[in-house]
């Protein structure tokens, strides 16, 4: 995970410190369609927060948007984000006994959804914009005592609504920023609906 | 433009490892992976009983065996031996079988080639783990007493067992249906090659179900 971090902080550093050099003088019109990949931190609350607190950057995403007017952009986002945590060995009250275990809960989720984009600016220095989307996750939930295992797995519906910004540093090529609220529609056990922050950090490509 | 959608498409594969949950298995040495499980039955009195025995042996039985064995190597004198100690530091009295012990205590050595085992309670033992109905399989008891039934379900991983039981000896109108007041198992993988030796698995195991059974003690 240390390296995971040094990668992502060096990564960012060398990103603000070449945008901080470059501009994009060109404006995105209707047809253009940006493409962006990401690594993602999940940051998860409510009931997803009670069963596993851990933020873990252990997330990826990408996404298609085709303008179809000069500021608003229609297109589809994939990715995931996984949650895990570990607990040393604890004894746990069970009926008339109790019983003592290593304890791993892990949950994923895969959210493929229908997004929408509105971009504020796209020819500046920094371009922010804001998101929606609605689709359906891919969840499975996994919570295992030593090698015994509770698993669930699902699809079900989800949504998001988000912000972020675009830094060019060519007429194509740039940074992505993006942080998105996402709900998923699944429970199980003590998990009732997901909801965590995904604050993603990536590339995008312009085509025009 | 291709440039750019290799790049795209490349990055998309070389994260696709990351979305795929993590097996413990993997992550654990032997020892983490096993579960020590007990249960009591509430009608037992354990304040009151002062003495115990406990089988001269330890009961094998497989499912791939229809032959239930007896044996006392040496990983099963370190278990009997382990056994009474915690009895003995609970506050319990060891008698010979002769000498009327308020409780028996047998031990059973349960092992199950499938993929995903469970093992059922006589005293209801929770839901949690998504027991499901699957095939029963009986196992010896203590010396000549046979207690309540335990059976293996299948479920998630294959397993081993380490199982006591403690039988009323004090308390029955029928000595052919004693009733175990305690039970309490060590689940896990006991195949041999493993990075912590089972002996040491199998007594910290047993430490912990004393452990865990708080109210086993005498006044």
């Amino acid at each position: 995970m240390k390296k995971v971090n040094f990668l992502y902080i060096s990564f960012v550093f060398i990103l603000i410190y070449t945008s901080a050099f470059s501009q994009s003088n060109s404006q995105v019109l209707a047809g253009d369609k940006i493409f962006s990949v990401n690594y993602s931190l999940g940051i998860p609350n409510g009931s997803l927060h009670n069963f596993i607190s851990n933020k873990m950057i252990n997330g990826f995403n990408a996404d298609v948007r085709s303008f179809i007017t000069d500021k608003f952009a229609a297109g589809l986002s994939i990715g995931w984000n996984n949650f895990k945590e570990q607990y040393p060995r604890e004894t746990y009250p069970n009926g008339n006994g109790s019983y003592s275990s290593v304890r791993t809960k892990y949950l994923s989720t895969a959210p493929v959804m229908l997004t929408g984009f509105y971009h504020f600016t796209t020819n500046k220095k920094i371009n922010p914009y804001a998101t929606a989307g609605a689709g359906i996750h891919l969840v499975t939930y996994n919570k295992w005592d030593g090698a015994f295992g509770d698993s669930k797995s699902s699809v079900k519906f989800g949504a998001r609504l988000g912000a972020g910004v675009l830094v060019p540093f060519t007429d194509t090529f740039g940074l992505n920023l993006t942080a998105r609220y996402n709900y998923a529609a699944f429970s199980y056990n003590e998990v009732k609906d997901i909801q965590y922050l995904d604050v993603s950090l990536g590339l995008y490509f312009i085509s025009f | 433009m291709k440039k750019l959608i290799f790049i795209f498409c490349f990055m998309l594969l070389g994260f696709f490892p990351s979305c795929i949950a993590p097996n413990p298995q993997n992550s654990l040495n032997p020892e983490e992976k096993d579960v020590y499980i007990t249960n009591y039955d509430p009608s037992g009195k354990f304040s009151t009983y002062k003495t115990y025995s406990i089988s001269d042996s330890v009961v094998y039985s497989s499912n791939q065996d229809t032959i239930i064995k007896k044996a006392l190597g040496s990983i099963d004198i370190i278990t009997l031996s382990t056994i009474k100690s915690a009895m003995q530091q609970k506050g319990y009295l060891y008698v010979p079988k002769d000498q009327n012990p308020d409780v028996g205590i047998s031990v059973n050595r349960v092992n199950v080639i499938s993929t995903g085992t469970a093992i059922s309670y006589p005293y209801g033992y929770g839901s949690g783990y998504g027991y499901g109905s699957g095939y029963g399989y009986g196992y010896g008891g203590y010396g000549g007493y046979y207690g309540n039934p335990a059976y293996i379900y299948n479920y998630q991983v294959t397993n081993d067992a380490l199982i006591l039981q403690m039988v009323d000896l004090k308390d029955h109108t029928d000595p052919k249906k004693l009733k175990v007041v305690w039970e309490g198992e060590v689940l896990g993988d006991f195949s041999p090659n493993q990075s912590v030796a089972l002996e040491k698995r199998l007594t910290d195991g047993i430490q912990n179900i004393f452990t865990q059974s708080t109210y086993l003690k005498i006044n």
